[in-house]
């Protein structure tokens, strides 16, 4: 049997729409480097019809393993089954999106089928003839090139880092039957704790605090810039929320909302991958940012490196001077 | 009740940062630049609050580290541990999640633990591994992300809510003992209290050399490290200021955005 690039979907509607094409598109790359088969899995209680949908979604081969009863993501299962399945379906790689799910179980999977694990790859690169999987580490200033040196590697890719593939044709659907009892973890379920501002998704305008702001008094500043910007809404990082300094709802990234203005104003914000997930879409990015080797600055528009503290004021001194003259 | 925080030293974000080409790996020579993870303040002050909600809670904190690391596990004594153990390793030894975790698994007293906390992962390589591969050594079961923990000791269990995508939380409960990866913002961390601090001066923490253990190779290799290509533009404003401001002002206008 060839040897296969297997994609692990996840069993969310919204998720086998776009991420599962993009995993794909990912698996399809590496699977042409590697010489490799593309093969896709799905697991849970409506395997059967979801396996149909990602078989046309993708195009790729679906093994589409239903579980009764598993309604919602458990580790222990996840783990117990792809433990069984990798092996049987030869799989060099086995690759997901980088969700809260596959974060979860990953490294324990790898540690099972005694593979290497790299996370949150964003880019492929080949060297000869060695492959190497590039990352942000350091808070996304530097891209980590790693290779593994085991024959089954687990990887986990960043969302909207791979092109969907588009759609050509659907490929074949194998059902397969497994139960599954979970001992040690028990799901209850998941239940919706908060929902983003419905503002960040109507804003033109967004502008976004990071730890970089200093205190949360400094907000005050962010404000005053946002009462000249017509129909504009103040967001922030994690650190931010996570100070207390804005609720949650507020939150632009990976954990909170992904937002695509046609300005995103990020004020001392480093650039975590984290972040970037949910703004690297806006239209237009302006960062201002003490330090110049802010991993921000690498998907700015315009860059600025100055103190927020300092530089805002300024920007509303500057941007009044130009209303006035405007009217002038 | 035992719980074991794991922790981690990490380099300051906007430390200086240089390349060793000819070990592919990134040097920082100042010890000055590091810290204790953050996310790990989270683990280390949530194990607080289990003690300080329950009898008879003991705290281990573990890193596995150069000698310099030492100070991070003051710091979670000064937060309110009891006890601290440093794994110690060479500069330039792997510090891949799967060599780490490989290290904690063999350390003596690891069967005695209730609980294993760490962060939900690290700043500076931000893979999240350490703690679920750590959990997969032991044959114990794993929560990542969590933001809610409540420990049911004569139950067993520990029931908790781990944060998922769309303001979504998985709730679940996990038989004891259990490893959980903690989110930023479950809690606010403390600051290392001076009667706390005097005490940690005092105890020194229990050394085990990671040479000296059975250390499996390392499963991935990190084979260089490389400053990123920006994805945009990136005009850079020069000049004062107020020059910059009077050029961003009418790059906005420009774009109809004011």
């Amino acid at each position: 049997m060839t040897p296969t690039v297997l994609l692990i979907a996840e069993q969310s509607e919204e998720d086998l729409a776009t991420l599962s094409r993009e995993l794909a598109g990912f698996a399809s790359e590496l699977a042409e480097m590697t010489r490799c088969i593309p093969l896709a899995l799905l697991l849970g209680q409506e395997a059967s019809s979801r396996g149909l949908e990602l078989a046309q979604a993708t195009g790729l081969d679906v093994v589409a393993v239903h579980v009764p009863g598993m309604s919602t993501y458990n580790s222990e299962a996840y783990k117990g089954i792809l433990q069984e399945m990798v092996p049987q379906l030869n799989a060099s790689y086995v690759c997901m999106v980088h969700t809260s799910q596959a974060a979860d179980y990953a490294p324990g999977l790898a540690v099972r089928l005694q593979a290497a694990c790299i996370t949150a790859v964003e880019r492929l690169v080949k060297d000869r003839d060695r492959i190497m999987f590039a990352r942000r580490i350091l808070g996304g200033k530097w891209e980590a090139h790693v290779a593994s040196n085991t024959s089954t590697t687990v990887l986990t890719v960043q969302p909207g880092a791979f092109r969907p593939v588009s759609g050509s044709g659907a490929g074949r659907v194998k059902h397969v039957s497994l139960s599954f009892a979970p001992r040690s973890v028990r799901s209850l379920g998941v239940r919706q704790e908060r929902r983003a501002d419905a503002h960040l998704d109507a804003a033109r305008t967004i502008i976004s605090a990071g730890r970089g702001i200093g205190k949360q008094d400094n907000l005050e500043i962010l404000h005053q810039l946002a009462r000249i910007l017509p129909n504009s809404g103040i967001a922030g990082s994690r650190p931010v929320c996570d100070l207390g300094w804005l609720d949650y709802n507020r939150q632009v990234g990976l954990t909170g909302a992904t937002v695509s203005p046609e300005l995103y104003l990020a004020c001392g914000i480093s650039g975590t991958v984290q972040h970037t997930a949910g703004m690297r879409q806006s239209k237009f990015i302006v960062a201002v940012n003490t330090d110049p080797e802010a991993a921000i600055f690498q998907l700015a528009d315009v860059c600025v490196v100055e103190d927020v503290r300092v530089f805002i004021p300024a920007l509303v001194e500057a941007l009044k001077d130009e209303l006035k003259r405007r009217r002038e | 009740m035992k719980i074991l925080v794991c922790v981690k030293e990490v380099p300051e974000v906007n430390a200086p940062v240089r390349a060793d080409i000819s070990s592919g790996w990134l040097l920082l020579e100042d010890s000055h630049y590091f810290r204790m993870n953050r996310f790990d303040e989270f683990a280390v002050e949530e194990a607080i609050r289990i003690k300080e909600s329950l009898p008879d809670v003991t705290i281990a904190v573990l890193t596995v580290g150069q000698a310099r690391a030492e100070k991070i596990l003051r710091r979670a004594m000064g937060m309110g541990a009891d006890r601290a153990i440093h794994m110690l390793q060479e500069p330039g030894a792997d510090t891949s999640p799967f060599t780490v975790a490989s290290a904690i698994a063999q350390h003596p007293g690891i069967g005695e633990y209730d609980l294993v906390l760490t962060g939900v992962m690290a700043e500076d390589d931000m893979q999240g591994q350490t703690g679920p591969m750590l959990a997969e050594l032991l044959g114990i079961p794993c929560a990542t992300a969590v933001v809610l923990v409540r420990v049911f000791l004569e139950e067993r269990f520990v029931s908790v809510e781990r944060e998922i995508e769309r303001g979504m939380r998985d709730v679940l409960e996990l038989s004891l003992p259990a490893l959980l990866t903690v989110q930023s913002g479950i809690n606010v961390p403390r600051y290392p209290s001076l009667s706390n601090m005097l005490r940690a001066n005092k105890a020194a923490p229990q050394v085990i050399e990671v040479s000296s253990l059975a250390m499996p190779e390392p499963r991935d290799v990190v084979v260089r490290g490389v400053v990123p290509g920006r994805s945009r533009k990136g005009l850079v404003l020069e000049g004062t200021t107020e020059k910059k401001a009077t050029e961003l002002a009418r790059i906005l206008v420009k774009r109809g955005l004011i």
